[in-house]
């Protein structure tokens, strides 16, 4: 039978408890050297005495030696943990398992069902799971919500400081991470020093069917999950025992826990809004459960006030429903949405009832347009057509009356247009306009390319119309400057089309579900689609980075749009005018070249509705950077964000943001309103069959119920022997106290009157 | 100042001598010793000069009554002599290495103790007009005067107790013996030493005084450290006159050594109560005056209560 000897959780402690019991020793010996000198006349008694004496203090010294040797070595051995190891074998044939525990902390874990989320009940679980642990295994702790996170990398084996990692898991309302979490375990699994039979992982989560089997209700045509993947990856680094890898399951299904409607969409049907015009809200609402909600109200507020309630129809199982309403802003600058469902009953999941949406509302858009052969009267420059179709109300007389002052009370377009020929282009102040269109300009001198080229990269837009003026060499070499230029390609030479009936070239969509032209897709016989287009200029594209919506009917692109910088640039190869073609003859110019000038327009508001679990970022101008900054919650609490420098540029960075709902930005005098909201997918709360997920591995894994952990064979636990250590040495300094005291009480020098007295006692 | 007149002060302590001097005024009206009680001479002076007269005391010794002066006024006068006493007093002592010792708590050695009191005994007896011999020694007698009543004697014995050298070792009872050979006349020997030596040795020699009919007195000094032990750290005692040094912690061996101290002291009083010896431990702590009178109180009833009993 081998000898029952401990381990030890930090044997590097018990190593140096060991070598502590050199201490005394060395103090004694130490000691020894230690010593004064004193001449003495009466040796002969000293020497009696000490014949007399030494070998009981010889015995008195090895005693109190050894009772301070084995206290300090005693206290050492207690701080290094010692256990007996549970297997019943000796020191050399125990080994520490590596457990890993993967805990589901994402929203749908905040899902309840009679007053008990499933996190409750994956926390009290995972409790059980870490207490049955034998003493001596290591720990480490991993949480999936995104991004995943290692509470515990390195395995612990404090199982105190396990248990305080785990009290402060809470659950979010971020979605899964699983991936994440995969590649977190399996560097876990790669470092660790258990041995690889020793190694297992507990994943303890509510198993959203979406998630890991998939929404066909045909399991077996089911294409393997993200998730049902990575899983399957992990299991690759593990033995091929079902207790190595242990799916902890909260939620059953049809439990009733996933009963939930939720609202998955909030946005503004347009992209583009502007101040007093009415702009259409669409909320998505979807029952994600397994019965039918008859009645239901989804409540609009805007800027804090209900603004509207609009009744939702019955919503039978697994379906959505569109949800539309009008609003109008009055005043210009960020707005804040929520829409609620209300008269909402047994809903397992409050936190998807509600969606947060900032939009933000424009006054005018300031557009420039520079005319490379102005004519007598506007219509018969270049740019004549554009002004006239973003400010149809407008008269069309005079080069500069678009939008002017004395027309703003009734003019209820969103752009304002100025119209200035190409040689005053180098003098206008570029930044005072969202968008710049360069209507058959012939060239532009080497500055003013740059100074275009600063002005998108900054955010602003531009669009070039070509037509007959252009030099294709000039733009090449400027424009397009090797791909390094504003231009998203090289202009080739003109395609002049016959004007045969059969042989007409028109335009045609060549991606419908592009947000410039997406409103045409459902329009065949819109007017753009006949229209007739005589020239055009060759344009070959650059590779990556550019977007063709629409193109002509010969397969050459009529758009091409790209982005460069912050900015965006947008090449119609035909020209502005009627001069190539008939287009602005056609109702549909008017809202294409609206359209063209909101999505080249600056991004403003853009990025402010984001997912819990991201950053709040805002670019700042050279302004605002230097101005203080704060976030306002929705709790109220004002806090401080950063400010972070990308690609030159300065941002305002806050976050990650933990909780939906309206966040307010302040820059100086300026607040900016931002939503985050729940990833939808998770409002998804059917739980797994686990059977069903289990039998998809091709290799055994052990599912545990939370409801009954202690039905897990764990090993019987160890034996920790810390306490008894502790214990001993506290009975072992009792003992050394006593001795010390025993041997040492005439060992204490008497006081100077005592001297006398025993003096005078010798004297007799 | 020469450093004999020096040492004469610092021997002649004037408070320790005060104390001396009442203690001794206080003795002459007790016994007829020839000096404080020290000693009750046994025989009557040879030379008896008549000096003076003084009123009776109670305890004075009806012999001296003058009955002439009583039969005239009818008050008893007692006849003083100038000298009353026929014996001398000779001084032994001890200049080894040992009486050197001095521990850190004590401001006198044990030899600047001891030659103190030799020198204030010696000091009294010539008061009296006693003779007074001196002997100084470690392994054999180093320096030895004669006994003599001359006043200016003492000046030489305080010379003689000064040149200590204290490097030899002790050799008590071949010293007696020396001394018990060169003494002619019967004395009273003080012996003043640590006795750190053979006792058998030791009594041997008082054993052989005695027999010669000399009284004998021993004055052990000691410091008050060899007294207690006091002791505490780890300590290496050197041991004076060569005998070999012990690292030791003396907490451990403090009551031991204790017990040692007593042991000896019984033996050296077993053996003085033999040979009819006076024995007195003095530590170097006590304050000189207080020992030497409450020595000479003690000894002053002893030799009353056997007076008393004489004239019984």
């Amino acid at each position: 039978m081998l000898l029952q000897l401990p381990s030890f959780l930090h044997p590097s402690l018990a190593a140096a408890a060991a070598a502590s019991a050199a201490i005394p020793i060395l103090v004694h010996l130490i000691n020894r050297r230690r010593y004064r000198r004193v001449p003495w006349a009466a040796m002969s008694f000293l020497f009696a005495a000490h014949r007399q004496s030494v070998r009981r203090m010889k015995l008195q010294q090895w005693l109190l030696l050894a009772c301070r040797t084995i206290l300090i070595v005693l206290i050492g051995l207690a701080i290094a943990r010692p256990y007996i190891p549970s297997s019943g074998g000796s020191i050399f044939s125990a080994s520490p398992s590596h457990r890993i525990i993967i805990i589901d902390d994402s929203l749908s874990m905040r899902a309840s069902v009679d007053g008990q989320t499933r996190f409750s009940k994956a926390f009290r679980a995972v409790e059980e799971l870490v207490d049955s642990f034998p003493v001596g295994d290591g720990v480490s702790v991993i949480t999936v919500a995104a991004p995943a996170r290692a509470v515990i990398r390195q395995a612990s084996y404090d199982r105190r400081a396990v248990r305080e990692a785990l009290a402060a898991v809470a659950p979010s309302f971020r979605s899964v991470d699983i991936p994440g979490a995969v590649e977190l375990a399996t560097n876990v699994l790669q470092d660790s020093d258990a041995p690889f039979d020793n190694r297992s992982v507990y994943w303890i989560s509510d198993f959203p069917k979406h998630v890991w089997i998939g929404e066909s209700h045909s399991s077996a045509m089911l294409e393997p999950t993200r998730a049902f993947v990575a899983l399957k990856q992990l299991l690759d680094v593990l033995p091929a025992k079902a207790e190595n890898m242990n799916l902890l399951h909260v939620a059953d299904a049809g439990d009733g826990s996933g009963q939930n409607v939720a609202i998955t969409g909030l946005q503004a049907e347009s992209s583009f809004v502007a101040m007093n015009l009415p702009v259409r809200l669409v909320a998505t609402v979807t029952n994600f459960g397994e019965s039918t909600i008859a009645s239901l109200a989804l409540e609009l507020r805007k800027d804090g006030e209900i603004v509207r309630r609009e009744p939702v129809g019955a919503l039978a199982p697994g379906r959505s429903q569109v949800v539309l309403s009008s609003v109008e802003f009055s005043r210009a600058g960020s707005h804040r949405i929520e829409a609620r469902l209300v008269s909402l009953d047994g809903d397992a999941l409050a936190e998807d009832d509600a969606r947060f949406f900032s939009i933000q509302v424009h006054e005018k858009v300031p557009v420039l347009l520079v005319d490379g052969r102005p004519g007598p009267t506007r219509l018969t420059g270049q740019a004549g057509f554009i002004a006239t179709a973003l400010s149809p109300e407008t008269s069309a007389q005079g080069r500069w009356d678009i939008g002017s002052q004395e027309n703003q009370r009734q003019d209820r377009s969103p752009l304002r247009a100025k119209i200035i020929s190409a040689a005053e282009l180098s003098g206008e102040a570029l930044f005072g306009f969202d968008v710049i269109a360069l209507c058959n300009v012939q060239r532009l001198d080497e500055a003013t390319w740059h100074q275009l080229e600063r002005y998108v990269s900054r955010g602003g837009g531009i669009a070039v119309f070509f037509g007959d003026q252009i030099q294709a060499e000039h733009y090449n070499r400027y424009g397009f400057a090797d791909g390094a230029g504003l231009l998203p390609g090289q202009i080739g030479d003109v395609i002049t089309k016959s004007i045969d009936v059969d042989d007409l070239v028109t335009l045609r969509l060549s991606d419908p579900v592009h947000p410039l032209v997406s409103e045409l897709k459902n329009q065949p016989d819109s007017g753009l689609f006949l229209a007739r287009i005589d020239k055009y200029w060759d344009f070959k594209t650059s590779s990556t980075g550019v977007d063709v919506p629409l193109q002509f009917t010969t397969g050459d692109p009529a758009i091409v749009l790209s982005s460069h910088g912050s900015g965006r640039v947008a090449v119609f190869t035909s020209s502005a005018n009627m001069d190539w073609n008939n287009l602005p003859s056609k109702g549909d110019y008017v809202s294409l070249m609206a359209n063209l000038m909101a999505y080249l327009s600056p991004a403003d508001g853009l990025g402010r509705n984001i997912l819990v679990g991201r950053n709040i970022h805002e670019p700042l101008t050279p302004a605002e950077s230097s101005m203080q900054a704060h976030v306002l919650t929705p709790e109220g609490d004002k806090r401080e964000g950063e400010m972070i420098v990308e690609q030159g540029a300065v941002a305002f960075s806050f976050g990650p943001i933990e909780k939906p709902g309206h966040y307010q930005v302040s820059i100086g005098a300026k607040v900016k309103a931002f939503s985050a909201n729940v990833e939808p997918n998770e409002s998804h709360l059917q739980a797994s069959d686990m059977s069903v997920l289990a039998s998809r591995f091709d290799r055994p894994v052990r599912l545990i119920s939370a409801a009954d952990t202690s039905s897990v064979s764990m090993r019987a636990a160890s034996v920790e022997l810390a306490s008894t250590a502790f214990y001993l040495a506290g009975v072992l300094l009792l003992c050394e106290l006593g001795l010390a005291m025993l041997f040492g009480r005439t060992r204490t020098a008497p006081r100077r009157g005592a001297s006398e007295n025993q003096a005078r006692r010798n004297r007799g | 100042m020469s450093k004999e007149d020096h040492n004469s002060v610092d021997y002649l302590d004037p408070k320790v001598l005060t104390k001396i001097s009442s203690l001794e005024l206080r003795a002459r009206l007790v016994v007829e010793g020839f000096f404080a009680g020290m000693h009750h001479s046994p025989h009557h002076g040879v030379s008896s000069e008549f000096a003076d007269h003084r009123a009776y005391t109670q305890g004075d010794d009806l012999r001296h009554i003058d009955w002439k002066i009583f039969g005239r006024t009818d008050k008893y006068y007692i006849k003083e002599y100038e000298q009353e006493s026929n014996l001398n007093l000779f001084v032994i002592m001890d200049g080894s290495e040992s009486m050197a010792y001095r521990s850190s708590d004590e401001t006198l050695s044990k030899y600047d103790y001891a030659s103190t009191a030799a020198a204030a005994m010696a000091y009294l007896a010539l008061q009296q007009h006693d003779m007074v011999g001196l002997a100084v020694f470690d392994e054999g007698i180093r320096r030895f005067l004669k006994p003599s009543n001359s006043t200016l004697h003492w000046k030489t014995i305080a010379r003689e107790l000064g040149q200590h050298t204290g490097k030899a070792k002790t050799s008590i009872g071949q010293v007696l013996d020396e001394v018990a050979d060169r003494l002619n006349q019967r004395s009273v020997v003080v012996l003043i030493s640590d006795l750190l030596d053979d006792v058998d040795n030791i009594a041997k020699g008082l054993q052989r005084l005695r027999f010669q009919g000399h009284e004998p007195i021993v004055w052990c000094v000691w410091d008050l450290a060899e007294l207690t032990f006091p002791f505490r750290d780890a300590t290496m005692f050197e041991g004076l006159e060569a005998t070999g040094s012990l690292l030791i912690d003396p907490g451990s061996l403090r009551d031991r050594y204790i017990e040692e101290v007593h042991r000896f002291q019984s033996k050296f009083r077993t053996v003085c109560g033999r040979t009819k010896t006076d024995f007195v431990q003095y530590d170097t702590s006590e304050s000189l005056g207080v020992a030497l009178s409450n020595y000479l109180a003690a000894r002053a009833v002893r030799l009353r209560t056997r007076f008393s009993r004489v004239m019984r």
